[in-house]
């Protein structure tokens, strides 16, 4: 498995270099094994959720009802004249989510706002420090930024000055999340190069040897080798 | 009554909404909307396991129609074969279906996303000029970052990571937050239009 | 200078190389480096060290840090399997701690991939190759493992735990298990709760029952997660391989986050070098054109 690890991880790096079977190899291993694991795992969830729990004891439980039939009404995305089942069921499961999640935003601007406004005048009682100057350039920051999305259409010109500051305060949030991407990113690369070097047994040969297989096809290109026969397009 | 069964979904739809917006607000909670609530979160492995499916489904057609991708497809229908195998015969918890699936899937997730950083750091050194004063400023802010998110900023002198963690908290943290805000009011703005049947929400 | 600008940077492949190139050396040779503590991680640390008061609505919650059973609730639900690489000393560190301090934990998975990132990297070294018959199964720890449905979840073990989900991630009824007994409804039993990259707690927990939140995420979670911390909802965060090196300081808990620091400060070395020198070398250009 370590072996198989290591194929994986660095296989998918090899298309930097270019399209290869390699790389293909992985991308194909990747999404079919998931594809099965999500299938078995939401069988078991299922399974533990809902079979479990539908006969208790001997005596049906009467709420484990409505999954069972939303499930199988799920399954009529197979059955194109009953599709319209499937719609509604699917409607039915995005609206009951955004039920749930809808007064998240409203409950969310008026905890955020309501912290940042108060915050924002610590200074006064606190005194100025980094810390108190900083929650008032977050509260004036914030309002800036919203008034960026929210003032469009007629209201854009009366409030062009702070839209355009409002973008100044999104172009500082892109560059400091770009770069932090970036330097996280590349500690999951690092953390595989450690695994190699560090784990039992060894993999950091992988890596090496996909690299001068790359080097020689860079001079010598390998389709060669095998001949256009059995070519695979890309 | 034409137009409520042209748009039933979105009309059942809103019913389920109402529902769970009553049970949001109230304590304990209406126990019907319980049950419901409780019951399309249990069904929730239906539509992600049907979603696997599907796709097992595209890759069964290409081996069918004898697509030019036809190893890789085969590859594809194989792993996925073997995977539910593996768990329907040795159960969801068998160590094998488990390490596989790390092993293959985890890491090759992973491998992708890391590759991110390479798609970052690349367009940095080719393309990052000063052409323009913002995209001066976007350089130094970068630099400013890269500073603070390694110890050479503290190496050089400590105001520097100071100065960039004052950025990155007080700043971006409130830019983050009117981006989050602006989105969920945007999708406030939208089920508003659903309710008044302007939008249609209408899945494949 | 000449010599710069004989390197075609056009061809991507010279910085593949060389990125490749200060990885390999910086795992190598891992040397130790200053680490700046962030305010957010002296907090993390401090609130699992001495505890915090948290005070949204009345009466105020008073978490006394973590000690000999202390129930604290991890959900692993953002997006740990891609950011595992970004988290892992973290959130090993840290796990360590909360065992040593003889804490209570309940973990729960919101995805597949999470799971088997967690059941693959962090728990057989903690618990063992077969986590269920550890002497802690039960006990000290319980795994719910993958269950399906984010925040409506969140929402609904508010209230009671085992009405939702009744059985853990082997199959074992949560009823049986002495370390439920007194686990089950979260706004009220959970002591304490860390996200690992999580969202949606503010709401759910913070703001409507005092529970204190602590996060874990990957080194660009904080550009979204500090809106929580600045605004008082978390009590603290650690984010990414620096994070963890913090925690290891702060708490005294040997781990290997050293040798990613040196990889971010070569990465950061030469990214700034290079901006510094193309971008002097374009406005030269310009100059001379002009």
């Amino acid at each position: 498995m370590p072996y198989l690890n290591t194929f994986i991880f660095f296989a998918a790096y090899t298309v930097l270099y270019k399209n290869n079977p390699m790389y293909r190899i992985a991308q194909s291993l990747v999404v079919g094994v998931g594809a099965g694991y999500l299938l078995v795992a939401n069988i078991d969830a299922f399974n533990r959720g809902v079979i479990m729990n539908t006969f208790v004891n001997g005596n049906i439980n009467w709420a484990m009802l409505l999954p069972w039939i939303m499930g199988l009404a799920y399954l009529c995305i197979f059955v194109p004249k009953l599709i319209n089942v499937y719609r509604a069921v699917s409607i039915l499961t995005l609206t009951v989510g955004m039920g749930v999640v809808l007064p998240y935003g409203p409950a969310l601007f008026w905890t955020v706002t309501v912290g940042y406004a108060q915050n924002a005048l610590n200074f006064m009682s606190e005194g100025l420090s980094v810390s108190t100057a900083g929650q008032f350039l977050t509260a004036v920051c914030y309002a800036l930024a919203l008034s960026y999305f929210f003032f469009t259409d007629y209201a854009a010109k009366p409030t062009t000055v702070f839209r355009k500051l409002g973008r100044v305060v999104l172009l500082v949030y892109t560059a400091m999340t770009i770069t932090t991407t970036a330097l996280g990113k590349i500690n999951l690369l690092q953390w595989k190069v450690l695994d190699t070097l560090q784990g039992v047994p060894a993999t950091w040969w992988i890596p090496a040897l996909m690299f001068i297989v790359m080097l020689i096809d860079n001079f010598y290109p390998l389709r060669n080798l095998i001949g256009k026969g059995s070519e695979v397009s890309s | 009554m034409d137009q409520i069964m042209a748009n039933l979904p979105t009309v059942l739809g809103l019913i389920g909404m109402f529902i769970l917006a009553s049970l949001y607000w109230t304590d304990p909670g209406w126990s019907f909307a319980v049950t419901l609530r409780n019951s399309v979160t249990l069904s929730l492995p239906w539509p992600v396991g049907i979603v696997s499916v599907l796709l097992i489904r595209r890759h069964v057609r290409n081996i069918m129609r004898g697509e030019s991708t036809l190893p890789y497809d085969v590859i594809v229908v194989g792993a996925a074969i073997l995977m539910v195998v593996l768990g329907l015969v040795s159960g969801p918890t068998d160590v094998t279906l488990k390490a596989i699936y790390a092993n293959v899937n985890i890491i090759g997730t992973m491998s992708v996303i890391s590759a991110i950083a390479i798609s970052i750091l690349s367009p940095m050194i080719r393309i990052y000029r000063a052409k323009t004063w913002t995209m001066a400023f976007l350089i130094g802010l970068s630099i400013l970052a890269f500073m603070t998110y390694s110890p050479l900023g503290q190496m050089i002198h400590p105001i520097i990571p100071q100065l960039g963690d004052f950025v990155q908290i007080y700043i971006s943290g409130a830019s983050d937050s009117a981006f989050w805000i602006s989105t969920y009011i945007g999708a406030i703005a939208l089920i508003t239009r659903m309710i008044l049947l302007k939008e249609k929400l209408k899945p494949n | 200078m000449n010599e710069m600008s004989k390197i075609n940077w056009k061809d991507t492949r010279l910085i593949y190389i060389m990125v490749f190139g200060i990885i390999y050396i910086s795992s190598l040779a891992p040397i130790a480096l200053p680490v700046p503590i962030v305010q957010w991680s002296k907090d993390f640390y401090a609130t699992i060290n001495e505890g915090v008061t948290v005070d949204f609505v009345d009466p105020p919650r008073e978490f006394g840090g973590v000690e000999e059973g202390t129930r604290v609730f991890i959900l692993n639900s953002g997006e740990t399997s891609k950011l595992w690489g970004d988290m892992s000393e973290a959130v090993i560190t840290v796990w360590k701690d909360l065992r040593a301090r003889g804490a209570n934990i309940l973990l729960w998975s919101s995805s597949p991939d999470n799971e088997a990132t967690l059941n693959k990297y962090l728990l057989p070294l903690m618990y063992g190759a077969n986590v269920q018959n550890h002497p802690d199964y039960g006990v000290k720890f319980v795994n719910l493992g993958y269950v399906a449905g984010g925040n409506q979840l969140l929402e609904q073990w508010k209230d009671d735990l085992i009405a939702i989900t009744p059985y853990d991630a082997y199959g074992n009824s949560l009823a049986d298990m002495p370390m439920i007994s007194n686990f089950n409804e979260m706004k009220v039993d959970a002591d304490l709760m860390i996200g690992l990259d999580a969202r949606g707690l503010e709401t759910i927990y913070v703001v409507r029952y005092n529970t204190p939140v602590l996060e874990m995420g990957g080194t660009d979670s904080a550009s979204y997660l500090a809106l929580s911390y600045t605004a008082g909802y978390f009590q603290g965060m650690i984010m990414g391989q620096r994070g963890g090196a913090e925690y290891e300081l702060l708490s005294g808990i040997p781990g290997k986050a050293m040798s990613y620091l040196q990889n971010a400060f070569t990465i950061s070395t030469v990214m700034v070098i290079l901006m510094i020198v193309t971008n002097v070398q374009y406005v030269l250009k310009k100059k001379e054109e002009n």
